[in-house]
């Protein structure tokens, strides 16, 4: 039997145009959603509250006090439970959780001071006065189980740096 | 002698090599997706220090009668389950501590016009979510002011 010469080369490859547009649609949206700005934000477990007011428009240059559970060693916490987000055991090792600002762990009661003093002193009311109180909001994202005289801490240190406008980082329920 | 093969233009494939493409894309596909972090819904509650004083005038003292102080107390047995305390009173539950708290804050002005706050006085063990529970309570219930009763807190250990 004769074989046409023109079906013999006619091309048995896949189509690829549809996925390459699919995958670069994927890749505009990725590009599109990822924001690398907020390098800052630490992974927390933030408390529930129905009342917290969304945060739509934050100043980008807000200092952001974390307060963080974080080990070094390999295992896990032996105290610490989540499960599905939701909290079943907190963990009370004090050297556990961490402070940390702009990605820096903070280790004294002075360090954390400074950094506010410093934050505190780019708003005063009357400007290069640092005994002025600042109108710089500081934000404080705590985990839920992290225990409250970490945010004691912050709240004194920014006490003595005279920032009084302090936002505590809460997540809204679902509805 | 073989004849030699005719030099046929359609033979010759035009299409782009897309492979060295393709890989390229998934990669890129492949780090989006592994560094993606969605622009987070988070919310926040304000809880503003006193302007002018700093911390000074949130030291702990013994309480006044025109204070409303919310104690939180840390059970070491139950640590999720933190104990409400408005003076001597009791709560069992966030609810009836809640109920409390809308009745009394239309009375947390006084006739000259002052805003008494109320007080949140945790132990240094207490979870942050009870304690962000609590201040979340005021807001709802329309208290105007609210503090932080902070103790001055232990140096942290090096």
């Amino acid at each position: 039997m004769k074989i046409k010469r023109r079906a013999m080369l006619e091309s048995t490859g896949l189509n690829m145009t549809p996925m390459i547009d699919v995958v670069f649609q994927l890749i505009v949206f990725l590009m599109l959603a990822t924001d690398f700005t907020n390098t800052e934000i630490e992974r927390v477990y933030l408390p529930k509250a129905d009342a917290a007011q969304a945060d739509d428009h934050p100043d980008k240059t807000r200092l952001m006090a974390n307060i963080i559970h974080r080990i070094s060693t390999e295992s896990d916490c032996p105290q610490l439970k989540y499960k599905n987000g939701v909290l079943l055991q907190p963990c009370q090792i004090e050297n556990h959780w961490k402070i940390v600002v702009r990605g820096e762990e903070i280790k004294t009661q002075e360090r954390l001071e400074e950094l506010l003093t410093i934050e505190g002193n780019l708003d005063r009311e009357v400007p290069g006065n640092p005994k002025t109180p600042s109108n710089k909001p500081v934000m404080i994202r705590a985990d839920g189980s992290a225990p409250f005289h970490l945010i004691t801490r912050v709240l004194e240190a920014a006490g003595k740096a005279l920032v009084w406008k302090l936002e505590i980082g809460a997540e809204k329920p679902p509805e | 002698m073989a004849k030699r093969k005719k030099y046929q233009p359609e033979d010759i494939s035009l299409a782009l090599q897309m492979t060295p493409m393709i890989d390229v894309i998934f990669q890129l596909m492949i780090f989006f997706m592994c560094s993606i972090h969605f622009k987070s819904l988070e919310g926040k509650l304000y809880s503003y220090l006193p302007r002018d004083k700093g911390m000074a005038s949130t030291q702990v003292v013994d309480p006044i009668l025109d204070e409303v102080r919310i104690k939180l107390i840390y059970s070491e047995n139950a640590p999720l389950l933190t104990r409400m305390k408005i003076g001597d009173q009791e709560f069992p539950d966030w609810g009836t501590l809640y109920s409390y708290i809308r009745n009394i804050a239309p009375k947390l002005r006084t006739m000259s016009g002052d805003v008494i706050p109320v007080k949140i006085d945790a132990d240094d063990k207490v979870i942050t979510q009870a304690v962000v529970h609590a201040l979340n309570i005021c807001k709802k219930a329309g208290v105007e002011k609210t503090e932080f009763a902070a103790k001055t807190s232990p140096k942290p250990k090096k």
